[in-house]
């Protein structure tokens, strides 16, 4: 099992000017990696034989009002050890490629954040509706800043 | 694979709509049949779509508790436990002994309730009725446990930041340990009706086989991992709360078929019995909840927090700026990866097989929909 | 006897058996409240609560009520759990494929006006009364078997208490 020391200087090492490790709190081996590197990113971890990361547990968009943020969550079953990639995308009219011709299971994680953040991932099977009604017309709902017909939000209590 | 009879046949479009006994929730799948044999299943979702994560970007961190029961009805203490975890591991928050001991009693007793309702289901769609009625008298008494400590038969609202809400009352212990020391007579029973019956056995054996590859391609977890094989559960492999004092083991299949994931849930269920039996036994007195401000403002911060749930992982990713309102709330249920796997594993598997291997994966469409 | 004792009745007794007389509108009443079959139709957490008390403890089946699959087979649907945008128009379609005289009991907090998911939420129907008609109000988050009971015995009274006439001039459903 590789420590998380040694994950980050193999993925530096690899990718030089495009990976960083960066600092979170609570502490956890986290990099933050160029967009446009990503589908070699995801190959690299998935078959070299130290890391072997080939568990995709979790794809989460944050809103972050300049930029969207693209979370991904992988871990190794045979080495136990975990890793947390973030990588920026425009907000508007944001592209990215796909990472479910490396691992299969983003498919419908990648699906969901177009459909709700408005991020188009190039080369994407299936990018359908998935979770709004077939008629919706107002817009990626999650931004923080979206509103729209019927939505009422909640009253501040205690003035 | 089943080869169609000779002949002219033509393929047809057969919607398993969002109403219907055996998907388990609000599901539609589109099949595409040649006489009984299924070409192409491909699911839709998002019936079931309520916005809890946007809802959750204007509550409090208490306010979204209530919430998240929702997200996984069936297991809501688990929902609860994920959430808590992560806060507490943003705002470095160290729970009680008792507070601890008290959570994992209830997550256990939660996946041995959330596995009797699969396990009714289960047999009703394979048309068998008398399980179900049994499950489910099993059930009322881990709900009497549950009413009595904090008020609630299914929303529980129970597992605090910090701790747990309320202490046990004294009628919790006794019937708690009448529970444990009869259970174990129970779950023979229901393998007396189902194990080893002939009609059980040629409808799921060897049917709906999803394999090792295929599970860890799609991110599967949970007993659908474990019975392909893979012997991987997050309280053993990724450690939280106190697991590491109490011994169970973890039961694994061999092909990955249906009557190996029922085997699966099954063995679990005496597991969580011998895990609840041990706790019980090691209770301490103490606080129940940790020493914290009233308002909870956690620091800044982000954290993917992770615990086996009876359907497989469920993660919960937050991210804190500073304030009493979570800016971002992200939650993954196994579901969501185990539906996926519905268009591979479907084409060429008759109809009735499709009902079985889907009863099998034991899918909650709130995990899928959010 | 005890059904006589409940019915306006002329009782004759003869040899072999009793006649009893009571108005048409009675009895057709009495038989349609006393075995109403539901729809299996549940989206949420009141799905669980209602296959709960339809199972052991609080059996469904001693008022007559047994559940089915299909729309075209039942009388009564508990519409339980949360209605979205997009299951709206399904829900609408399931009452209409019921056949007539049918019921609606809107189950829990989100099927009265939405519940928990009233406000910040863009894609919950806030409230089920706003497509179909009904009949019995139940609150709670999800209500306990008991309240579900004493709803559907709400549902006898007000079905007990129909006019004949309403039934041609269409006033029902």
């Amino acid at each position: 099992m590789a420590d998380s020391g040694t994950i980050i200087r193999l993925l530096v090492e690899k990718f030089p000017s495009q990976v960083e490790a960066i600092e979170l709190n609570p502490k956890q081996t986290a990099v933050q990696i160029d967009p446009r590197i990503v589908v070699a990113f995801f190959e690299f971890i998935k078959t070299h034989p130290d890391l072997k990361m080939a568990y995709l547990s979790s794809i989460s968009g944050v809103d972050m009002t300049t930029n969207i943020d693209i979370v991904y969550f992988l871990s190794s079953i045979e080495y136990k050890h975990k890793l947390t990639v973030r990588t920026k995308v425009n907000r508007k009219g944001g592209k990215i490629d796909t990472i479910s011709t490396v691992i299969k299971g983003a498919n419908w994680f990648e699906r969901e954040i177009w459909e709700l953040f408005g991020v188009e991932f190039l080369g994407h099977p299936n990018l359908t509706q998935f979770l709004l009604p077939d008629d919706w017309d107002e817009g990626p709902p999650m931004l923080r800043d979206w509103t729209g017909r019927n939505f009422v939000k909640m009253p501040e209590i205690g003035g | 694979m089943r080869e169609p009879a000779a002949g002219y046949s033509e393929e047809f479009e057969v919607n398993m709509g969002p109403q219907h006994p055996s998907t388990h929730g609000v599901l539609r799948l589109l099949l595409r049949m040649d006489g009984e044999i299924i070409k192409n299943a491909e699911p839709h979702v998002g019936y079931l779509h309520r916005a809890i994560e946007k809802i959750c970007e204007n509550r409090t961190y208490p306010q979204c508790i209530p919430l998240l029961d929702r997200f996984e009805y069936v297991t809501s203490m688990s929902t609860e436990e994920v959430f808590c975890l992560a806060a507490e591991r943003i705002a470095a928050i160290e729970v009680p002994e008792r507070a601890e001991y008290l959570r994992i009693i209830m997550l256990e007793l939660d996946r041995i309730a959330s596995h009797l309702i699969f396990l009714g289901t289960f047999s009703l769609d394979l048309g068998a009725i008398t399980p179900f009625l049994y499950c489910i008298r099993e059930r009322e008494t881990i709900m009497d446990l549950f009413e009595m400590t904090c008020g609630q038969r299914l929303t529980y609202n129970y597992i605090r930041v910090g701790g747990v809400s309320q202490d046990i009352p004294e009628q919790f212990l006794p019937l708690a340990r009448k529970f444990v020391d009869t259970f174990q007579h129970r779950v023979d029973d229901y393998e007396a009706l189902l194990t080893e019956n002939p009609i059980f056995l040629a409808r799921t054996k060897n049917v709906g086989i999803v394999n090792k590859q295929v599970c860890l391609d799609y991110g599967a977890s949970g007993p659908v991992l474990r019975a392909a094989g893979v012997e991987w559960d997050l309280r053993r492999d990724d450690p939280y709360s106190i697991y590491d004092r109490f011994k169970f083991e973890i039961p694994t299949g061999t092909v990955g078929d249906v009557w190996d994931r029922y085997m699966v849930r099954v063995r679990e269920l005496r597991q969580s019995n011998e895990i609840v039996r041990q706790a019980l036994d090691q209770l301490p007195t103490g606080d129940i909840k940790a020493k914290m401000k009233p308002l909870f403002k956690p620091p800044v911060g982000e954290v993917y927090a992770r615990i086996e749930n009876s359907r497989g992982e469920m993660g919960c990713h937050i991210i804190s700026d500073g304030s009493t309102k979570p800016y971002r709330l992200k939650l993954r249920g196994g579901s969501f990866c185990h539906t996926q796997l519905i268009p591979e594993v479907a084409p060429g598997i008759m109809i009735a097989d499709l009902v079985a291997m889907f009863a099998s994966l034991d899918v909650i469409l709130p995990e899928v929909d959010r | 006897m005890g059904i006589i004792s409940r019915v306006p009745v002329i009782a004759e007794k003869i040899p072999g058996g009793a006649i009893v007389a009571t108005s048409l509108e009675k009895i057709l009443n009495l038989s349609r409240a006393s075995s109403m079959w539901y729809l299996l139709f549940g989206t949420a957490c009141c799905a669980i609560e209602m296959m709960c008390t339809g199972a052991s403890r609080y059996d469904f089946d001693r008022f007559g009520m047994f559940f089915r699959a299909s729309p075209r087979q039942a009388d009564l649907m508990f519409v339980a759990g949360t209605i979205t945008y997009k299951m709206a128009p399904r829900v609408k379609r399931l009452y209409e494929q019921m056949a007539e005289p049918r019921y609606v009991i809107a189950m829990g907090g989100c099927a009265c006006n939405g519940g928990p998911f009233y406000y910040d939420s863009y894609a919950v129907l806030k409230g089920v009364d706003l497509i179909i008609p009904v009949d019995v109000y139940l609150p709670g988050c999800p209500p306990r078997p008991e309240s579900l009971m004493e709803a559907c015995i709400k549902l006898q009274e007000k079905i007990k208490r129909e006019k004949l006439q309403d039934w041609s001039s269409d006033k029902r459903g």
